[in-house]
């Protein structure tokens, strides 16, 4: 093993390289005053220039969440976070004067979406990605608005939303994920900063896949993004959403909300590629990665499809849901949970059918490796007007080194005999069989091990739209280095 | 005698001091212990995770009679016919040494009643010592502050019994008791190298609304092999909780299964650890609902050593508005490498107003182990019945048939066939009470 104990030797000599995206942009920002409070509220919603009903909304939702616990119930563990420990609003402050072009963004904040490769620029627009990048909380810049407003697509920050499109918002934010669904949530729903909208009218094939790039930058300051996207009748969007955050010895919380509503017909297809830094191998650091999404397939024929690929955080809270109220409708989750040193994952899905003839397919992914706990946790529910439903889950856990747990705690609820449930799940390790397959053909064992993960993933990688698949690929290969030996 | 603080959880009044807390033994401290702990938590309620299918409520609503002797006839013959096997019977929670056969058992078995006893021995006192549950088990609790009798059975080193022991408990509704409450406590330890095969049977009124708390430890020690099968058959308006504690050692086995069609709630709830390497460990059941039943199986499985394995297989048939519950969790701790853990439950909804909630879990810290786990839930296949159909087996008799091949499948694990034609024949007899599995549209 003499090799193998190099080569942990070298990863580890590079460990502050591993994490690339670790690095600070020096912006002057603007923060309100430390601490959560009504001030702190009105403050947020004042800088936004919010309608008077958003601002009761929030205040309506902070005082329930005074009356909150945490919930404790994950299996995770973490020091209790003082909420009055964090700024609650951060913007870049050049950025008071909303940019009209990329010209006018601030070149320190373009460099910064270089690093992390987000082409805001000519060759984005090649690709076809429109991106509404997310610098701390406010939204920077907008790209492609021009073509998406052709086809009647209005995608742009949440809080421009409210003072252009406010009947939209205030018929659709909070259906799907109450104000007062969860304590997470419901903070979410006191404070959030920003987040992205986006409706697609009617009959309207969303003509490009839409991005989003959150990126938390300033210390100290917990992210709280909204986002709602809704597709009105025959309308599909592909949605993508990608995670990233600097090096930080503290830990950072992210506390997000994402609303799906998907009418008759529609289709909504989310993916997520989540690589918030995990904190260091020795577990110090990281983001606290609390998310509530849920979507909501409002009517007849709806879909919509989760797909995730969950490498970063120290600490991940989530289980994107599917609300199949509609007849036909439809619900996917696609999951790849990496959980690499000491991160703890507890994620899952929940799909709750009450339509008739509604079908839900859950196949998740787990790999735990160093000392991470990694949890699938879901609830399938069969209500008693779910005529003809259908439900398949496959829960596949794979455990590299024999110092990380993976677990495994579905729940399955039926109260109708012609909803059909199946649920499978299975634990392994890679094999010394497939290791020495691979390393006789000259791949190092580091190299071998991403191989064998991506094949284990790949009913769930093939998922995700092309640029993220290759980016996704890399992230299982980098989020392993220095898990074997 | 102390005076007792005023409690608001049910039973605590039945705690009296003059039987309980006399002496210091092992049994007085546990009963105290298990007071204490039962005081403090209460009876379980649905915020509690392990708890959040079955609801107790119902239980601190009923008034229950404090546990008394019955010497009287007992109208009810047994439920299971073991023709040649050593029978203790236990009515309406205490020892009926008139109606039992166990004064013949054969050398190296040594069988007794709890509250016969006029000292517990030390090996009965380290069993009931040696818990599998976790100590903040309330149900467990009450138990163990209000346990009155039960079979104290210890088979010898390198005995292997031939006859089954057949324990039964019949609760029947009597002047001085007509709601009886018992609290059973059953103690098994199987020497090395033994072997046994022992039925618990529960049987009771149906006109009377009852209450049995059970608990039943079971140490098997090497290369020990126990078989252990119980039938619930409790009267309709009972309700029943059962607390199983296994610790298995080394090369041992412990084969279980457990039939549950009676009561109006019942748990039957499994705690399974492993002591030794190369030790197996499997449970079966078959749960049967219809009315407005609820039924619970709860299984922990605890792979504390290295190569050991357990296998699960649980199948449940649901009618009317009855309500299933399957809960297991197998827990791979950190160093028992080498581990085989698999859980199946599958369920048959024949009515639109049955549930199931399954909850099959696995908890894994180590890597080199093979688990998994399966779950179902669903009617009848519409295939498979018209293939029936189509070879001209009318609609009925058809889905009985099917649904008598759906529970075979656990009722080939049961390796003695005596027992195996008795569970089909229970089987059968509940399919013909309850339309043989025809659907039930509500």
């Amino acid at each position: 093993m003499g090799a193998v104990r190099e080569t942990v030797d070298q990863v580890s000599s590079v460990a502050s390289d591993k994490y690339k995206y670790g690095f600070v942009t020096d912006i002057e920002t603007e923060l309100a005053p430390k601490g959560l409070n009504e001030d702190i509220i009105r403050f947020i919603s004042a800088k936004k220039e919010e309608p008077e009903w958003m601002l009761e909304w929030r205040l309506k939702a902070y005082r329930r969440w005074l009356e909150m616990d945490e919930p404790k119930w994950a299996m995770v563990n973490y020091p209790d976070i003082d909420f009055q420990d964090a700024y609650y609003y951060a913007a870049p402050k050049s950025n008071q004067e909303r940019p009209k072009s990329l010209d006018e963004v601030d070149p320190e904040l373009l460099k910064t979406y270089e690093k992390l490769g987000i082409p805001l620029s000519e060759q984005k627009m090649l690709a076809g990605v429109a991106v509404d990048a997310v610098f701390d909380s406010v939204s920077v810049a907008t790209t492609f608005k021009a073509k998406l407003e052709e086809a009647g697509v209005i995608f742009c920050p949440i809080s421009e939303a409210l003072k252009s499109h406010p009947d939209l918002v205030k018929k659709y934010l909070g259906t799907v994920v109450p104000y007062s669904d969860n304590f997470y949530a419901t903070l979410n729903s006191a404070v959030f900063s920003d987040g992205s909208f986006v409706y697609i009218p009617e009959g309207v094939r969303c003509p490009m896949e839409l991005s989003t790039y959150f990126r938390i930058n300033q210390a100290q300051t917990g992210q709280f993004e909204r986002t709602l996207i809704i597709a009105d009748k025959g309308s599909y969007v592909s949605y993508l959403e990608g995670c990233t955050a600097p090096m930080r010895d503290e830990n950072q919380l992210h506390a997000a909300v994402v609303e799906l509503v998907a009418l008759e017909d529609a289709e909504i297809k989310y993916s997520t590629v989540q690589n918030w830094y995990p904190g260091d191998e020795n577990g110090v650091g990281g983001i606290y990665n609390f998310v509530t999404k849920r979507g909501d397939c409002r009517e007849r024929n709806a879909k919509i499809s989760w797909t995730q690929v969950e490498t970063g955080s120290a600490v991940t809270w989530k289980y994107p849901s599917c609300i199949l109220r509609g007849d036909n409708t439809t619900g996917e989750f696609y999951s790849i949970a990496i959980a690499n040193n000491y991160q703890q994952a507890d994620t899952g899905t929940k799909m709750i059918h009450l339509g008739k003839n509604t079908s839900s397919r859950i196949i998740s992914k787990g790999i735990s490796a160093g000392k991470a706990q990694n949890t699938y946790r879901g609830l399938v529910s069969m209500h008693t007007k779910s005529k003809g439903a259908r439900n398949y889950t496959q829960c596949d856990s794979l455990l590299i080194g024999d110092e990380c747990g993976a677990h495994t705690v579905p729940y399955i609820e039926s109260k109708n005999p012609s909803a059909i449930v199946e649920h499978e799940a299975t634990t392994s390790k890679i094999s010394e069989d497939q290791l020495f397959y691979c390393q006789q053909r000259g791949i190092d064992e580091e190299e071998a091990v991403a191989l064998i993960v991506n094949g284990f993933c790949r009913e769930v990688l093939q998922q995700l739209p092309m640029e993220f698949a290759v980016e996704a690929q890399k992230l299982v290969g980098i989020s392993l280095e220095g898990s074997v030996g | 005698m102390s005076s007792l603080p005023e409690s608001k959880h049910p039973f605590v009044e039945f705690y009296g001091p003059k039987v309980e807390t006399e002496g210091d033994s092992l049994i007085q401290r546990l009963r105290a212990s298990g007071l204490a702990t039962y005081q403090t938590l209460g009876l379980p309620t649905k915020r509690w995770e392990e708890w959040k299918y079955t609801d107790l409520t119902s239980l601190s609503k009923k008034s229950f009679s404090k546990p008394v002797q019955y010497s009287g006839d007992v109208s009810q013959g047994p439920l299971f016919e073991t023709g040649d096997a050593l029978t203790a019977v236990f009515v309406n929670g205490f020892f009926r040494e008139d109606l039992s056969s166990i004064s013949d058992a054969p050398a190296g078995v040594a069988i007794d009643s709890l509250a016969g006893m006029e000292t517990v021995p030390d090996w009965a006192e380290q069993v009931l010592a040696s818990s599998s549950a976790p100590e903040d088990h309330s149900v467990l609790a009450l138990n163990s502050a209000l346990m009155r009798d039960g079979v104290v059975l210890r088979i010898g080193a390198d005995i292997k019994v031939e006859r089954p022991i057949h324990l039964r408990f019949i609760t029947t509704a009597t002047d001085d008791a007509p709601n009886p409450s018992s609290f059973l406590r059953n103690t098994v330890l199987v020497d090395q190298n033994a072997s046994v095969t022992i039925v618990e049977s529960y049987k009771g009124s149906d006109d009377a609304d009852y209450f049995t708390s059970t608990a039943s430890q079971f140490v098997v020690l090497e290369s020990a092999t126990v078989r252990h099968i119980k039938l619930q058959k409790e009267g309709v308006g009972s309700t029943h909780l059962a607390t199983q504690m296994v610790s298995l050692s080394a090369k041992s086995s412990f084969g279980g299964f457990y039939l549950s069609g009676g009561s109006a709630v019942s748990r039957n709830e499994i705690h399974g650890t492993f002591g030794g390497e190369g030790a197996h460990l499997q449970l079966d059941g078959v749960f049967l609902g219809a009315g407005s039943q609820h039924c619970d199986n709860t299984t922990f499985v605890n792979h504390a050593v290295p190569s050991c394995t357990s296998s699960q297989v649980f199948k449940g048939v649901l009618d009317e508005q009855s309500r299933g519950v399957y809960q297991g969790q197998v827990t791979v701790a950190k160093d028992a490498q080498q581990t085989d853990g698999r859980q199946l439950v599958k369920t048959l909804l024949l009515s639109d107003q049955a549930e199931i909630d399954a909850k099959p879990e696995l908890k894994i810290f180590a890597d080199d182990v093979k688990c998994a786990h399966g779950a179902t839930a669903g009617d009848i296949d519409d295939e498979q019945l018209f293939y029936l159909r189509s070879r001209g087996i009318d609609e009925v008799t058809a889905r009985a048939l099917l649904v008598e091949a759906f529970l075979t499948e656990v009722l080939e694990r049961l390796e003695d066939q005596k027992i195996r034609e008795f569970c089909q024949q229970q089987i059968v007899s509940w399919l013909d009470a309850h339309g043989r599995g025809a659907r039930n549209v509500g």
